[in-house]
């Protein structure tokens, strides 16, 4: 397989970086805005999901992948709690 | 039961014993060293019972048969089926165990074989003497009227022990003239040691067919035995079907051939391939060991839906049922019921799952379909493999359908990974070869199949699959981690 299951993750700044992975790579919300790519890629800056135009379908998406590609369940209400990548990162990095 | 109700036909061997009159040198088969006409065959069964009888059985009782040579099995199964016994095939690669509990369970009298070992669960042995029933004289006089045969026929399931149940000549017979139809001069692989294997023997001889022996060959010798005989019908399990074209490489397959196959879900890519490639036409069997056929899926069929099992057959009726257990109109999804001439009457000392498959009269395989307005019936899949991701349900089939074909997939099936928030995550195993890509294919997947893709693809170097040559989804989700 291409992709290995990441280990148990705990660092905040792995976390943020798994997240934006999960971001671009969300089969309901293609990312395309150079500004916005940016933002994600940048460990400093943050991105709320509404302006990535995430919608309920994407948020799923978005568990769905943190669940298959990290091992990390993650549900919807955590996502709409946490509503950033920074954020959620930050919660994922607190809940252990 | 409708087959209780039905008026009984004439025999099994009564209808063989009326071709051997009036067709005594048809060949009913042909062996490697030349042809075995009607009439000769059923002297030596004949002779067989007469033996049999000599030995003390009795119609109605219980016979197991444990022998190595296919052609001495053929002639006592018949022999068995004359007398009007009961028999249930208990096959040498069965472990002695096994072997066993099934003729304690069915309580068996005799077990006809070669060696006193295989005489097992306190059942007498039974030795038959083929050469001297080759030469004996017509014991037609010595024998009872023809009776009514008896096969004891297992399913295994996914899981538990196997179920066992009786099949009555109406079932050992089922559809034997729209099956003749398609080819009176047949073969099938596997060897006659086997329940579906004998019911096509049985089949073929009271339709007057004749039937080619063959033992394994690889495909090249395979195509040439069908063209020296002039076969136009040959069985193949689905995975020898799916394997036919690329294992016959530049040789041609003979023109006018039927191939016949069975399977709950042979893919639409496999059904294509093999009518373009071998241009012949292919009939795809659907049914179940407990009701028979129910529709057949002819060259027409498969290109119309994927999911499509053909029509289904006068005097069967098929129902998708909802919740509740009323019956859908057409074009509804639910859970479907059979009703066939064949049915037989429940399972032997089960009625646990008499209660789940048998009820009012309706044989209830736990598959998903649907009718569609002219008799077509499609199946989605097991009732059992259906998937809930949120509200959405999905079957493992609707993913494979569109992964199969798709470049470097040799075989694939789906399963779930359980999710707390979302229940099942649809999950693709393949199996590779060259040329695959894994990101492609869920591209592909999504393209075409939205929310009911697979979210993630993983690759294995084979599927699990039970003897009978079903994928095992429970073991893909309990050992395949994502």
């Amino acid at each position: 397989m291409d992709h290995q299951p990441a280990p148990p993750l705990r660092d905040a700044a792995q976390l943020r970086d798994l997240v934006a992975a999960a971001v671009r790579e969300n089969p309901v919300v293609a990312v395309s805005d150079p500004a916005l790519l940016a933002r994600l890629a940048d460990p400093a800056a943050d991105c709320s999901f509404d302006d990535l135009g995430f919608d309920s379908l994407a948020r799923m998406e978005l568990c769905i992948w943190m669940q298959v590609e990290a091992g990390l369940e993650v549900t919807e209400s955590e996502v709409l709690d946490h509503p950033s990548v920074r954020s959620l990162a930050a919660h994922l990095a607190a809940r252990g | 039961m409708p087959s209780d109700a039905a008026p009984l036909a004439a025999p099994l061997m009564a209808r063989v014993e009326a071709v051997a009159r009036a067709a005594p040198d048809r060949p009913a088969f042909i062996r490697a060293d030349g042809p075995v006409g009607y009439g000769p065959l059923t002297r030596q069964v004949r002779a067989l019972a007469a033996q049999f009888l000599r030995a003390g059985l009795a119609p109605g009782d219980a016979v197991g048969i444990t022998l190595a040579d296919d052609w001495t099995h053929i002639l006592c199964s018949l022999a068995l089926i004359r007398l009007g016994c009961r028999q249930v095939g208990l096959p040498w690669r069965d472990p002695a165990p096994l072997r066993e509990g099934q003729a304690r369970r069915i309580g068996l009298v005799a077990i006809i074989a070669d060696a006193p070992e295989d005489a097992l669960g306190g059942a007498a042995l039974l030795r038959p003497d083929p050469a001297a029933a080759a030469c004996a004289p017509d014991a037609q006089d010595s024998l009872p009227p023809i009776g009514y045969g008896e096969l004891v026929m297992a399913t295994s399931g996914t899981t538990g022990r196997p179920k066992l149940m009786i099949a009555r000549e109406p079932m050992l017979l089922d559809q034997a003239a729209r099956i003749a139809g398609f080819g009176a001069v047949f073969l099938h692989r596997p060897s006659f040691d086997g329940n579906h294997s004998k019911r096509l023997s049985y089949r073929s001889l009271v339709t007057g067919g004749t039937e080619v022996l063959a033992h394994d060959l690889p495909a090249r010798d395979l195509a040439a035995l069908v063209a020296r005989h002039g076969v136009s019908r040959i069985h193949l399990a689905p995975k020898d079907l799916a394997a036919l074209p690329d294992a016959l490489g530049a040789a041609s397959w003979p023109a006018g051939t039927t191939i016949v196959t069975t399977g709950t879900r042979v893919p639409q890519t496999v059904r294509r391939d093999v009518q373009g490639r071998l241009r012949c036409a292919l009939q795809v069997v659907y049914g179940t060991t407990e009701a028979g056929i129910v529709s057949i899926a002819g060259p027409h069929d498969h290109e119309d839906h994927a999911d499509s099992v053909g029509r289904i057959l006068p005097g069967v009726a098929a129902e998708a049922l909802d919740d509740a257990g009323t019956p859908l109109p057409d074009g509804q999804d639910g859970l479907l019921r059979f009703r066939t001439p064949a049915l037989v009457a429940g399972y032997l000392d089960d009625p646990e799952a008499d209660a789940e498959y048998f009820r009012d009269g309706w044989f209830h395989p736990g598959d998903v379909g649907r009718r569609l307005p002219g008799g077509v019936l499609l199946v989605a899949g097991r009732a059992d493999d259906r998937m809930t991701l949120g509200v959405i349900k999905i079957f493992p089939a609707e993913i494979e359908a569109v992964a199969e074909g798709f470049p470097g997939v040799a075989e694939c099936a789906a399963y779930p990974m359980a999710s707390a928030a979302f229940g099942d995550i649809p999950v693709l195993a393949v199996v590779p070869r060259e040329g695959f890509d894994a990101a492609a294919l869920l591209a592909h997947c999504r393209a075409r199949l939205g929310l009911r893709a697979p979210r993630r693809v993983v690759v294995v170097p084979a599927l699990p699959r039970n003897a009978q040559g079903k994928v095992l989804r429970r073991e893909l989700a309990g050992t395949v981690a994502p």
